[in-house]
């Protein structure tokens, strides 16, 4: 392939509002924690310069989306032509947790990804920083799950406390790559919507 | 060719006289002379003809013509007027004549002055600007008639400028005034001038540009000889924005000899540049060339360049053509032949000119200009026309923009062009049936019959009736007429023959309902389902298994017939016998040839409505697309698909009240309203959702689950047909669970797991995971459906119903309890168990059914099995822990149903008389039937209460039984119902009489009877000191006891003491406050208010505690707060 091309990787965030996805970005981006809580409305992107994944350095570009149904994006279809899908839970709310299945669905059916066995996932359980005792979902049922849907990358994480965050954003760039990498070999289905989608910087819908 | 303008002859000059100028007005017409004359015309619009022929010689002009000469002014110049222009605000007509500027009132035509500086001048151009009242800022392509009107007015500026040698000289009124001028130097002599902001001229050499900002005095050139237009970027200073105000500038660019010329186009902000070499759009919003625009292409340079809305205008270098413009597009839309034209009024009111000759270029509708281009089928034109003119201009216009859009996007499908084709549906929000009819009817889902429905045509028509009585014979659609192809397609069919003989012959009916249903006039849906239910039900008849192969496929070749019956002969090939014989499980990679074959042919009808509705646009028919084009093809639906199924539930939840008008517009980018998919939002959802699932089935049959087990309007019956057709029964059960058709699901369920012909689905392990999903409301399809899993293994009626689920928990326990206990006692022990233990569920009915099926337990073990052994001993244990443990049964109850005489319940027993308080009866089982009096005193320890007068005495029934045993329980014949015999007082020698056991219960609990009745009952030939431990021991605790109620006496006697000593102290500090008591600093009543109490017991105001505390000094120190 014709290596020194800069690589932009579109990496979509899911899940239901509130389990902290933008937060998640945001940590991840800027180093930037809040506590306060301000609904995700449509779906937005930020960028993220200079990820070295081995010895490739790729562009990703991280697109939050709005957990609220009423908030969610008619807009523009960005998940297409997306490289990696990564959904989020709270592990201290098992709702969250159930709704992971939806998402996936959901992704898949909006992405249509060609070969959607192997497109890749990555499942965060986020808050691990709350006290134990309001734990409602535990690591053994979260990596079940993760099993059972095809060995799906699972991470423990905090936005509050950075924990484990850049570790699962080198894994979501990695699998982003090679997912890129692959597809590159296959597409002779040239997608409107993503080029478009270059010239609409900053969009949000 | 459009026809945009109509030539209108309006004046034509006699043989002697030459135009030089023209000038419009709204209703004026000024014509300047060679000879110095003037001409007005008045003209009238509502005349408007339209000639479409200029050459032919307007001979009775003079009779209709709509140009009134209203006044000739002979001498009106001296020199020939070469230019002509007016200030419309300023209310001043400006002449070019004999190398000056000249002055004229416009109203009354009386000259003012000569402009004595412009001497040399050889163009002049004028702009005006108009401040309003009130600020706002237009759209860009505000048409000329939206605009403010002149009473909105405030203020107007208008400016001349006029070029002379290498000076430019400014003019600027202020509303009729003329308020000041200036001149600056330019580096060449312009020559042509053109406004592009009120404040901003563009000068034209002979191939170049600058531009000069008037206020400023500042000269950039923008353009370079030679170098190719856009190589450049002009730079501007800064450009001020231009909001509340508006301009027109000046006319065309005059057409001296070898001038580079530019129109301004006030609807975008940009100017068109025009010189020898090229042309190029350049931005009088930022000052630089627009680099995203082509070049307008010219055969060869233009004499003279201008605008009107929204066209562009150009007269060729001959001066026998005028050509019509769209910018946007840059087609040339008209071309009109002229007599060498000479001058150009262009703006809203544009007239050309010979020289003795004048026309005006009379605008037709753009509603007619668009109905045009449509029937030229010049679609793209005609969408950037429409979407260039303003609503007012065309009526309905965003409906008709959609139309137009469609139309397109259905031309960019013919022509094998399908991402753009889906993407331009997707961006007007296509209705989906309208999409869906360009794809054959294994994706559309719709049937031609159903178009005929459409159509009106309810009656079949004569193709229809033979298709429906040929039975298995007839192939595919009705609308194939029966020409040459069609017998040929026969002919292939003879040959697939053999293939089919056996799938027909097994099951005739079936296909030939399956074909008649393609053509029915009659809705097809509503016959599938007899059809596939008919399928399945045989399939679950049959035990053989061979045929079950050969069932599945031929739903598999159903779906593949049309191919080979009707694909155009050569396509036809033994691939389809191939994709026959591979699995029914679609395998999308052998099946895409075959695929594309059927694809192929549902085209060739789609394809021909397609056309017919299209007029002739070019059009490369379905037989040149491969498989490929059409896999391609529905990939790209995909596109579309998705996009409406997004917002077609987004307008559901807004309908529906999930989401506010507020959410929706806040993330909806689309020009999107509920009317975009008609008012049957689900019918729509529906159509897009099944589309979709069959797209998915093609072309990626992984996402087929995804698909059905979110929510969706996937109508049933088409997604049974197409999953059962593909074996995709995991997802069929999935879509109705997640339709909650569970019925349904179960039903396949079984019929698969009957049939074994799906290995997967052998057993009964998926129709108990799909039980454990439902809840109380489905019970009694759980019950239909458990019973037969459980009879093979009881354990999934443990799986079943004693899951830690919230659904498992919501059934109704009495019922499955009902349920359970007619199939296996074993297994509603486990369920009571679970419910009385694990789930601690209190009702007594339980407790009492548990209770009883472990009596039951025992007693049927018993007969099996030596009563010492672990299947008659664990049932008794339980039995025994659920009596003691339990508080729920009912004793009675299953005391009755204990055997009279069975030991092993002895214990169990006990414990129930316990439970009715009958404890003599319980202790008569330890003494008598159990002859274990460490039990008996045990028991009585655990019962006695001395505050409970049937406890109290418990021991004393113990000694009782030990010293006078009635009759009966000396024969060890004790039964639960033998009367107690009357007490015989004077008779000691009871038989049966346990001493030992008695004096043993004395000496260990003595304190608990009263030694009076204890010594009573006593033989009395007992020795004494046998009885010394019992004694002893009551004394001991009679002696603690007394010594115990001493000290609390002399506790209590203490308390009384501290607490009277209490009262006293705290009766000394009181103050008594009453309605009269006065505040001894301010003197007023205390009432209510917070108070400060002093150690002297002084009372005062709070807010008055600080002044005495002063006035009384250091003796009173603390102060008590109170209310
Ligand atoms: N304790 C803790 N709180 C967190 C963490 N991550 C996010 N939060 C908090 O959770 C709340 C929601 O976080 P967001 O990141 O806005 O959630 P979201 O998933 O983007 O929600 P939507 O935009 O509505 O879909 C905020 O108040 C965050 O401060 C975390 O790791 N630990
Ligand atoms: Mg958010």
């Amino acid at each position: 392939m014709s290596s020194r091309k800069k690589t932009m990787l579109k990496v979509i965030i899911l899940g239901d509002s509130g389990v902290g996805k933008t937060s998640l970005m945001q940590q991840y981006v800027s180093k930037k924690f809040s506590n306060q809580y301000k609904a995700t409305i449509g779906a937005d992107f930020l960028t993220k310069q200079d990820v070295r994944v081995d010895d490739r350095n790729v562009t990703m570009q991280l697109w939050d989306t709005a957990g609220q149904e009423r908030f969610q994006s008619l807009g523009v279809a960005f998940y297409r032509g997306a490289d990696c899908c990564v959904l989020v839970y709270d592990v201290n709310n098992a709702k969250s947790f159930e709704a992971l299945d939806s998402w996936r669905d959901e992704f898949l059916i909006q992405a249509s990804p060609r070969d959607p066995e192997s497109f890749p996932f990555v499942v965060l359980g986020n808050k691990i920083d709350v006290e134990e005792s309001k734990r409602a979902v535990s690591q053994k049922r979260a990596l079940a799950f993760c099993q059972a849907k095809g060995n799906i990358p699972y991470f423990e994480t905090s936005a509050k406390e950075a924990i484990n965050v850049d570790q699962a954003f080198e894994v979501i760039a990695r699998n982003a790559l090679a997912q890129e990498e692959s597809e590159e070999y296959s597409s002779d289905f040239s997608d409107p919507i993503n080029i478009h989608l270059d010239n609409d910087r900053g969009g949000c819908c | 060719m459009l026809r945009a303008f109509a030539p209108v002859p309006v004046v034509e000059l006699s043989s002697k006289e030459r135009i030089q100028a023209i000038y419009s007005t709204n209703d004026r017409l000024f014509v300047g002379l060679a000879s110095g004359a003037l001409k007005v015309y008045e003209i009238d619009d509502s005349q408007a003809l339209s000639d479409p022929d200029p050459s032919s010689a307007p001979s009775d002009t003079s009779k209709r013509s709509p140009a009134k000469l209203l006044t000739t002014i002979d001498k009106f110049i001296k020199g020939s007027i070469e230019q002509l222009l007016g200030l419309e605000e300023a209310r001043v007509l400006i002449v070019l004549s004999g190398g000056y500027v000249h002055l004229y009132d416009l109203d009354t035509l009386a000259y003012q002055e000569r402009l004595h500086r412009t001497k040399g001048a050889v163009v002049f151009a004028t702009s005006s600007e108009l401040e309003f009242k009130t600020p706002f800022a237009l759209p860009p392509n505000t048409a000329p008639e939206k605009r403010p009107s002149v009473a909105d007015v405030q203020r107007s500026v208008s400016r001349l400028v006029v070029a002379a040698k290498k000076k430019l000289h400014c003019y600027e009124w202020q509303g009729a005034e003329l308020i000041g001028s200036k001149e600056i130097t330019v580096p060449e002599r312009p020559r042509s001038l053109t406004f592009i902001k009120p404040d901003r001229i563009l000068c034209g050499l002979v191939v170049e540009y600058f531009v000069v900002d008037i206020p400023a005095s500042q000269v950039s050139p923008i353009f370079a000889a030679g170098r190719p237009v856009g190589a450049i970027d002009g730079v501007l200073a800064g450009v001020a924005a231009n909001i509340g105000s508006i301009t027109s500038s000046s006319s065309a660019s005059s057409r001296k000899q070898g001038c580079a010329l530019a129109a301004r186009l006030p609807e975008d902000e940009s100017v068109v540049l025009v010189n020898e070499f090229s042309s190029a759009f350049f931005s009088s919003e930022t000052g630089s060339f627009m680099k995203s625009k082509r070049q307008i292409k010219f055969k060869d340079v233009p004499s003279m360049l201008g605008y009107s809305y929204p066209f562009v205008l150009s007269v060729t270098a001959n001066g026998k053509k005028l050509e019509v413009r769209n910018p946007k597009t840059y087609t040339l839309l008209q071309s009109i032949n002229f007599p060498t034209l000479q001058h150009f009024n262009d703006g809203k009111n544009p007239f050309v000119a010979s020289s003795r000759q004048i026309w005006k270029l009379s605008r037709r509708s753009f509603e007619e200009q668009i109905e045009e281009l449509i029937g030229q089928n010049q679609l793209d034109e005609a969408i950037a026309l429409i979407e260039n003119v303003d609503d007012v201009f065309v009526s309905d216009r965003s409906s008709k923009l959609r139309e137009l859009k469609m139309r397109r996007a259905e031309i960019l499908f013919s022509k094998l062009k399908f991402s753009q084709s889906m993407t331009l549906f997707s961006e007007v929000s296509a209705p989906p049936e309208r999409v869906l009819k360009l794809y054959p009817e294994a994706i559309s889902g719709v049937a031609e019959s159903s178009e005929a429905m459409k159509n009106g045509t309810d009656i079949p028509t004569p193709e229809e009736t033979s298709a429906e009585t040929n039975g298995e014979k007839s192939h595919g659609p009705a609308e194939v007429p029966p020409t040459s192809e069609a017998t040929e397609a026969e002919k292939v069919d003879d040959e697939e023959r053999p293939d089919e003989v056996e799938a027909s012959t097994d099951a005739p009916t079936d296909a030939s309902t399956s074909k008649a249903d393609a053509n029915s006039v009659s809705p097809s849906q509503t016959h599938d389902i007899p059809t596939i239910t008919a399928d399945t039900v045989s399939l679950a008849d049959s035990t053989n298994a061979e045929a079950q192969k050969k069932k599945d496929l031929e739903i598999f070749d159903r779906f593949l017939r049309p191919t080979t019956s009707n694909s155009s002969s050569s396509k036809v090939d033994n691939r389809n016998a191939v994709g026959q014989g591979s699995r029914p499980a679609a395998d999308t990679l052998s099946l895409s040839d075959s695929l594309a074959n059927f694809l192929s042919f549902g085209k060739s009808s789609t394809m021909r409505t397609a056309r017919s509705e299209l007029g002739n646009a070019e059009y490369t028919g379905p037989d040149s697309m491969d498989g490929k084009a059409l896999m391609k093809a529905v990939r790209c639906l995909l596109i579309y698909l998705i996009d409406a199924r997004r917002k077609i539930a987004r307008l559901t939840s807004l309908q529906s009240g999930t989401i506010t008008e507020e959410d929706f517009d806040r993330t909806a980018s689309a020009k999107l309203n509920l009317a975009s998919y008609g008012s049957d939002l689900e019918k729509e959802a529906c159509i897009v959702d099944t589309a979709l699932l069959r797209c998915y089935i093609i072309i990626n049959p992984q996402l087929v689950g995804p698909l059905v087990r979110l929510p969706n309007h996937c109508d049933k019956n088409a997604v049974r047909q197409q999953l059962l057709m593909y074996g995709k029964y995991s997802e069929l059960v999935d879509f109705y669970f997640n339709k909650k058709l569970h019925g349904d699901a179960l039903a396949l369920l079984k019929q698969l797991s009957d049939s074994k012909k799906v290995s997967e689905f052998n057993g009964p392990e998926h129709i108990v995971r799909y039980l454990q999903k439902l809840g109380q409301e489905h019970l009694d399809l759980i019950f239909e459906y458990a019973k037969e899993p459980v009879n093979i293994n009881e354990e999934y009626g443990v799986e079943i119903f004693m899951a830690n689920t919230p659904e498992a928990e919501s059934l109704s326990r009495k019922r499955v309890e009902q349920f359970l206990l007619p199939i296996s006692r074993k297994l509603t022990m486990k369920y009571l168990e679970h419910i009385v233990f694990g789930l601690n569920d209190l009702s007594p009915d339980f407790h009492n059914d548990l209770a009883l099926t472990y009596l039951e337990d025992v007693k049927t073990n018993a007969q099996l099995y030596s009563s010492d052994d672990e299947m008659v001993q664990r049932p008794v244990r339980k039995l025994l822990r659920l009596l003691r443990e339990s508080s729920q049964y009912r004793p009675e109850k299953i005391l009755a149903a204990m055997p009279r005489d069975s030991s092993l319940f002895m214990e169990s027993k006990a414990v129930l008389f316990s439970r009715l308080g009958e404890h003599k009866r319980a202790l008569e089982i330890f003494v008598f039937s159990m002859k274990d009096s460490q039990k008996a005193q045990e028991y009585c320890m655990n019962v006695y209460d001395s505050d409970v007068p049937n406890s109290k005495s418990v021991f004393y029934t113990l000694l009782e039984l030990y010293l006078r045993p009635p009759a009966k329980a000396a024969t060890n014949g004790y039964g639960a119902t033998a009367p107690s015999l009357p007490t015989l007082r004077d008779n000691f020698d009871y038989p049966g009489m346990n001493l030992e056991a008695a004096l043993e219960l004395l000496s260990q609990h003595g304190s608990r009877l009263s030694a009076v009745d204890a010594l009573e009952l006593l033989p009395p030939d007992i020795k004494l000191t046998s009885l010394g431990q019992f004694f002893e021991s009551h004394l001991r605790e009679t002696n603690t006891t007394i010594n115990r109620d001493r000290i609390s006496a002399a506790l209590l006697k203490a308390e009384l003491v501290r607490t009277q000593q209490l009262l006293v102290k705290l009766k000394s500090k009181n103050v008594i406050i009453s309605d009269t008591k006065l505040c001894p600093v301010c003197l007023k009543r205390l009432g209510s208010s917070v108070i400060s109490v002093f150690p002297n017991r002084t009372v005062v105001h709070y807010g008055c505690a600080k002044a005495y505390k002063e006035s009384s000094g250091p003796r009173a120190q603390t102060v008590e707060k109170d209310e």
